[in-house]
């Protein structure tokens, strides 16, 4: 079965390898403040309100995007055998992480209150790739293992 | 969907992995459709047909919930 919108194989090894240093990156920049200096950006003074004030820094948006986009690689690229019981696992897997997503979301909507909030809406953006990404290979890979089968 | 894999697969000597070689899946693909885990497309039902010979009423049937 063709699935034109999947990366070469590759890529889920160049977005594991990426995934490392972007996450190392993204928790220095939110716990320790740690910023590149060759990142520093003059913003236009027309944006520089009560967000951004007068100088901004790129190295959390670069983590961010580096995040996400191997975060995409790892759950979006082909797997060995591409057939269409990998097509059926990609969809419940998918149906998974979503529904598990909004249920975790409505639970802390629920539950947390003021600057937390923000937090909850921040982390909740890579939650459904995370989801889908452990649902796949939880079923693609483990699960097979654990359920003993007859191959002859 | 009752299926009859095992059976023809133990008729024409072939494992697993023989068949998804044949038909050009994975052979956990055919270790789920065997188990009842897994219907297949048509498409996959015609090519295991084809592998064996026969039909894909003699290899798929029907059971009384579907």
């Amino acid at each position: 079965m063709k699935n034109t919108l999947l990366l070469p194989r590759g890529f889920r090894i160049a977005g594991l390898v990426l995934l490392v240093p972007f996450l190392v990156l993204f928790f220095a920049c939110i716990n320790g403040n740690f910023t590149f200096a060759f990142l520093n950006t003059p913003i236009n003074p027309a944006h520089a309100g009560d967000f951004l004030g007068g100088n901004h820094n790129l190295t959390d948006e670069l983590a961010v995007v580096g995040c996400i986009a191997s975060l995409y690689m790892i759950a979006f690229s082909r797997v060995r055998t591409e057939d269409e019981y990998v097509s059926f696992l990609r969809l419940r897997s998918l149906q998974i992480g979503v529904i598990a997503n909004y249920t975790i979301f409505v639970v802390l909507t629920l539950l947390v209150y003021n600057g937390g909030y923000l937090d909850v809406l921040f982390f909740n953006i890579p939650t459904t790739l995370v989801l889908f990404i452990i649902v796949f290979y939880f079923n693609l890979h483990i699960r097979p293992l654990l359920t003993k089968t007859t191959t002859a | 969907m009752k299926n009859q894999i095992k059976v023809e697969r133990a008729r024409h000597n072939m494992t697993q992995a023989d068949l998804a070689a044949a038909i050009s899946v994975s052979r956990q693909t055919i270790n789920t459709i065997e188990a009842g885990k897994f219907v297949p497309s048509t498409v996959l039902a015609l090519k295991i047909a084809r592998v064996f010979g026969t039909s894909v009423h003699e290899i798929f049937e029907l059971e009384d919930g579907d």
